[in-house]
């Protein structure tokens, strides 16, 4: 299995405060998503269509640290072999609308990092409101 | 001294002779419900982005709906959204998108607070009371007066979810057979507190009379004081179901100045539509309630509000503009007593101490002149022929 780590996300309990430090801080172009609460950054020149990282909510178990994003060809095939080699999953196979899906691990010594695969046709189930 | 006949029975859904032509109806009020929140997007046409969800209510309002039922789907995470943020975004979208469509926000949502210091603040149904704080305003959330069963896969055929991800898909399907709506006085009474102070009218959701009972009663005890608009909710597994008489039953309590809605699920929401339609009440289409049409192929909210006009201008009853529908609704309107919010909807007044029999409202005792057509020939009240006919 090969993985390149392809992007990485920052946490904080008032992103936009973090938004304007970290801009202030390295110059970062750094742009709220509209409607949702996620801020795009770009470290630099920017390269396609994507974005180098991203600023959000931090989740409940989220981590006080980066997250690097560690791409993979297959989620499912990433997870198994991950677990097998003594990996725990710390945030489930989750989708990213029409995008991808994303999965947090913690490899066997307490590290987190996060895998990710480009899919345009993931989507989540629905659930009962 | 005379009295008016408004006993009970009279003051509510009442048909005389000239009622059922389509002349004497209000224009047909079409809502639209596009964003159905049980499916993906495989399944239906579901719109996920800001600017695909915006652009449903435009299509929608270009077909003929004037109200609009509002989920929010999170385009990140493709879910219902729980985020107070993003319903202030969208409504504010949508307020510049079709700014003449009443908009009506579901009232099923619990708010999720995204800092520690706010989970710390909103307590039990204050997540839910959120929904009275939504900045812009809502014209209306939906509002449940009654805890209730709402198994909306009891009648849902193989055939109905064909092609879904309910398709052979037991545990979905029984995660959704398990939904009920948790809506007793603890949240009810409060939630139309703070509704009536930030002036944002609650759109009534009985599921079955005696949910329609509990309304007027919070209605006599000056809780809720202002128009009466309501969906009649038919989706079977503790709701209404199908049976017209049923429907009959319940339209027949429903009070005069009321305006009602048939909801309804699937192909059945088709011929309950007709109903409404011919009865002149008003209609809800759209994916959140059914994918289908008569002849069992996929119908899109858009043809479903389609279908609704074709429907209506056929049997020869006006479809009401935004502005219509809005008069109709007497959205932004509020009563400031009981007696002239029972007035207003045709109800009997309350009783007074000591008061014995049927209750009805006084006048001053005097006959107006009768309207040419009435039951009485217009001539024997004043006995004076017209001018033209002196003439003669």
């Amino acid at each position: 299995m090969t993985g390149q780590v392809t992007h990485f996300e920052i946490y904080g309990e008032d992103p936009a405060g973090l938004a304007e430090f970290y801009a202030s801080l390295f110059g970062w172009q750094i742009v709220k998503a509209p409607g949702v609460g996620y801020w795009r950054i770009q470290t630099g020149p920017k390269r396609g269509n994507g974005f180098d990282a991203g600023l959000t909510y931090r989740p409940t178990t989220g981590p006080h640290c980066w997250l690097n994003y560690v791409t993979v060809d297959s989620m499912d095939a990433a997870l198994m072999q991950a677990q097998r080699m003594g990996a725990s999953i710390v945030r489930p196979k989750t989708a990213v609308p029409r995008t991808g899906w994303c999965s947090v691990l913690q490899d066997p010594q307490g590290n987190s990092f996060a895998i990710w695969q480009a899919d345009p046709t993931a989507f989540p189930p629905p659930e009962p409101d | 001294m005379v009295t008016q006949a408004t006993n009970g029975r009279e003051t509510n859904m009442y048909y005389t002779d000239d009622s059922i032509l389509p002349e004497n109806m209000e224009p047909l009020i079409i809502t639209a419900a596009p964003y159905g929140p049980e499916w993906i997007p495989g399944d239906a046409d579901i719109p996920v982005t800001w600017d695909e969800q915006v652009q449903a209510a435009v299509d929608c309002y270009n077909a003929g709906a004037t109200m609009l039922h509002v989920h929010v789907r999170d385009p990140a995470t493709g879910h219902g959204s729980v985020d107070f943020d993003q319903f202030n975004y969208f409504i504010g979208r949508l307020r510049q998108a079709v700014p003449k469509m009443i908009l009506q926000v579901g009232g099923s949502i619990s708010f999720s607070p995204k800092t520690a210091d706010a989970k710390a603040k909103w307590l039990d149904y204050d997540t839910r009371h959120m929904l009275t704080e939504l900045d812009p305003k809502p014209d209306c959330v939906t509002v449940a007066t009654g805890t209730t069963q709402w198994d909306i896969m009891s009648w849902m055929s193989a055939d109905d979810v064909k092609g879904t991800h309910l398709e052979d898909n037991p545990k979905v399907q029984a995660a959704w057979a398990g939904m009920w709506v948790d809506a007793g006085p603890a949240f009810y009474l409060e939630h139309l507190k703070r509704l009536r102070k930030n002036r944002i009218q609650p759109y009534f959701v009985p599921a079955h009379v005696h949910q329609l009972e509990i309304i007027e009663r919070l209605i006599r005890a000056g809780v809720y004081m202002g128009p009466m608009n309501l969906a009649i909710a038919g989706y079977g597994g503790g709701t209404l179901g199908r049976n017209p008489y049923h429907w009959m039953d319940f339209l027949r309590q429903v009070p005069q100045g009321a305006v009602a809605t048939f909801w309804t699920s699937m192909r059945g929401l088709i011929p309950i539509s007709a109903m409404a339609i011919v009865l002149g009440q008003h209609v809800r289409v759209g994916n959140e309630d059914n994918l289908w049409g008569p002849d069992k192929k996929r119908r899109t909210t858009v043809q479903q509000v389609e279908g609704a006009v074709r429907i209506c201008k056929e049997f020869g009853r006006k479809v009401a503009t935004a502005e219509e529908a809005r008069q109709i609704m007497k959205v932004g309107v509020w009563y400031d007593s009981v007696e002239e919010t029972l007035h207003n909807l045709g109800l009997p007044p309350n009783r007074r101490d000591g008061q014995p029999g049927f209750l009805v409202w006084e006048t001053e005792g005097r006959k107006t002149v009768a309207k040419t057509g009435g039951d009485s020939h217009p001539m024997a009240y004043c006995m004076v022929p017209p001018p033209q006919v002196a003439a003669e």
